[in-house]
């Protein structure tokens, strides 16, 4: 096909439908997330100049082609730190560990949404907020159960230890059969 | 004999997982048993979101689901400048998302990622062009799971909707010389009821009392042995024929004309021209009360025979607009047939000779015959040398052909150049000798 040369096209516009759709986020912005939040999520890893550079790799990966293998290759680079930097387990508490596995799901997320978003294209707000709804019924099965390994492993006391297991019951009977089984 | 079933192949998938999912979902079971076998629960901790949404994007499959659906319809009526479109969407119940994409001749594709449960959206196109067009083709997926399930992408063809041209209001027109019928709005040679005054006659029978001239009659019989009448002129109407050359559509970018490149949406073709030319020519000659008739020189459409008045003004603009190029056109066997004494308004790009020739024969068998041109001004900033020379061969032919026309007798007016205006109203003013 003959391209139309450059300062010949019609003002961008001119060119542009126009859509009308309230509060719509560019897709720029929505390509661009999961790369910033890979960035943000393995600042609490304290990578060497190393795994600074692979995480900076997985961002521009996370941008270039969102899914979800951006995110299993933070989750990669953030246990890699973990193994490799500390012999401890739960070194540094359960607080770090919960927000990385938040960061990993963050990024997932944002993902999701990226790969089937253009650089130019718009995006309703309310993808967006069902994505972030989206995130609280794993967050919900998953930040109880670090809680539980951490007091597990021997950083809790045996109440501590009971009160997670039974969080982790409640929640688990509480969200997960609402899909698979539903009420009649 | 086999059943038809049994050579039959299976159809793909409606729905299916993404790429890339099956991917991620391995490597966090991977991460999940290292963390295991190194006694590190926090590694397999990590890994347990892509493990849970992978696993929920396998059990959300659901392949034999429906594909989502919309209708794109016109919002309003579409004005030369704005076309907007409605678009209902409707989406399967798997569907939480939509995928869109919408795309439209000389526009760029619009992308966007909505919600599935959404009210109709409204999607406006900037663009000059008129007559038939595609309104916008979209193509839609469906897409669930948290964005993880996607499933075929359907393509919507562009329903095709006619934009009426606008007419510009034009001052005055040129008549033709020869006049038909007793009513309208031009006085003619002939004696009437018009009000204007024709001559002095002598009185003879039919005429009333009432035109009885008493001053001129004791001047010029002071014996009173013969009455004087003052005679006043008919109303006549006039007859045009509107000759529209449809063959060419060609826009300000002479790269466009071979029909590779899209004419861009702020530019106006040639057809364009003609449309908005003949409407305003034939919108001036019937409110002067005028019969106005419109015919394709390009195609074998069936002619709009002259005729007045409001409805016919509208049913010529609708004819107008649908008037466009229909492939590759037949040639004339003969010229249409066009009403004695009638003036003849040949609207045209004259890039071949066909519209001048017949323009050239309509002047020689007397009628008076305007020759306007709707060549839209050129770009030539972009072209490269060997176009240039190939443009500047063509102008040339062209204004020779331009030239033999007013040698011939018939008058230019340049519509597309933006001379019209001057060129109509120093032709209404100039007495027109056959």
């Amino acid at each position: 096909m003959i391209e139309i040369p450059r300062q010949d096209r019609s003002p961008a516009s001119t060119r542009r439908l126009a859509v009308e759709l309230p509060g719509a986020v560019p897709g720029w912005l929505v390509r661009l997330a999961p790369g910033l939040l890979v960035l943000v999520a393995g600042t609490p890893a304290e990578l060497n100049v190393a795994g600074a550079v692979v995480l900076l790799a997985v961002a521009a990966a996370a941008v270039m082609r969102p899914g979800t293998v951006a995110a299993a290759l933070l989750a990669i680079v953030l246990a890699a730190a973990t193994l490799f930097q500390d012999s401890v387990v739960f070194a540094h508490g359960a607080l770090p560990v919960a927000l990385e596995a938040l960061g990993v799901h963050v990024v997932l997320a944002s993902g999701t949404v990226a790969r089937h978003v253009s650089w130019r294209g718009l995006v309703d707000p309310r993808v967006l907020r069902e994505t972030a709804l989206g995130l609280v019924p794993i967050q919900v099965v998953t930040q109880p159960l670090v809680v539980v390994a951490w007091a597990v492993s021997g950083g809790a006391s045996p109440a501590w230890r009971a009160a997670g297991v039974i969080a982790l019951v409640g929640l688990g009977l509480l969200v997960l059969p609402a899909r698979r089984f539903p009420r009649h | 004999m086999s059943s038809p079933e049994a050579g039959a192949r299976p159809s793909p998938p409606r729905w299916r997982l993404g790429d890339d999912v099956r991917l991620g979902l391995g490597m966090g079971l991977l991460l999940v048993l290292a963390g295991v076998l190194s006694g590190r629960p926090e590694a397999a901790l990590l890994a347990l979101p892509l493990v849970l949404v992978g696993a929920r994007s396998m059990l959300g499959v659901d392949p034999p689901s429906s594909l989502p659906e919309a209708d794109v319809r016109l919002a309003d009526v579409p004005t030369p400048g704005r076309v907007t479109a409605t678009v209902i969407l409707e989406a399967p119940p798997q569907a939480e998302w939509l995928r869109l994409r919408f795309s439209r001749s000389g526009h760029d594709d619009r992308e966007l990622l909505l919600t599935a449960r959404i009210a109709p959206l409204r999607v406006a196109a900037r663009s000059v062009r008129t007559g038939p067009q595609e309104l916008m083709g979209v193509d839609i997926q469906g897409i669930g799971v948290g964005g993880l399930v996607c499933g075929e992408a359907v393509r919507v063809a562009a329903v095709r909707v006619v934009v009426p041209s606008t007419d510009r209001r034009i001052a005055g027109v040129p008549v033709p010389p020869q006049l038909r019928g007793h009513t309208g709005q031009h006085t003619s040679r002939r004696s009437g009821d018009s009000g204007d005054f024709r001559d002095l006659h002598h009185f003879t029978s039919g005429d009333t009392l009432r035109r009885v001239d008493w001053k001129v009659t004791a001047r010029m019989s002071p014996d009173l042995d013969r009455l004087w009448v003052r005679r006043t002129a008919a109303l006549a109407e006039a007859y045009v024929v509107i000759m529209v050359d449809s063959r060419d559509d060609l826009g300000p970018d002479p790269q466009t004309w071979s029909g590779a490149g899209e004419v861009r949406p702020d530019d106006r073709t040639s057809l364009d021209l003609a449309r908005s030319a003949a409407a305003s020519l034939a919108r001036a000659y019937i409110a002067a009360g005028d019969r106005v008739g419109v015919e394709d020189l390009g195609s074998l459409r069936y002619p709009m025979h002259p005729g007045a008045g409001r409805r016919h003004l509208e049913r010529v603009g609708r004819w107008l607009s649908t008037v466009r190029p229909y492939g590759i056109p037949q040639p004339l066997v003969r010229p249409p047939r066009v009403p004695a004494g009638a003036l003849v308004v040949v609207v045209s790009t004259f890039m071949d000779a066909e519209a001048a020739d017949l323009a050239a024969l309509w002047s020689r068998a007397g009628h008076r015959v305007l020759a306007v041109d709707v060549l839209p001004p050129l770009r030539r900033a972009h072209l490269d040398r060997r176009e240039r020379l190939a443009l500047r061969l063509v102008a040339i032919e062209r204004e020779d052909r331009l030239a033999a026309l007013a040698a011939s007798g018939a008058e230019l007016v340049g519509w597309g150049a933006g001379t019209a205006e001057a060129d109509l109203r120093q032709l209404t003013t100039r007495r027109w000798r056959r």
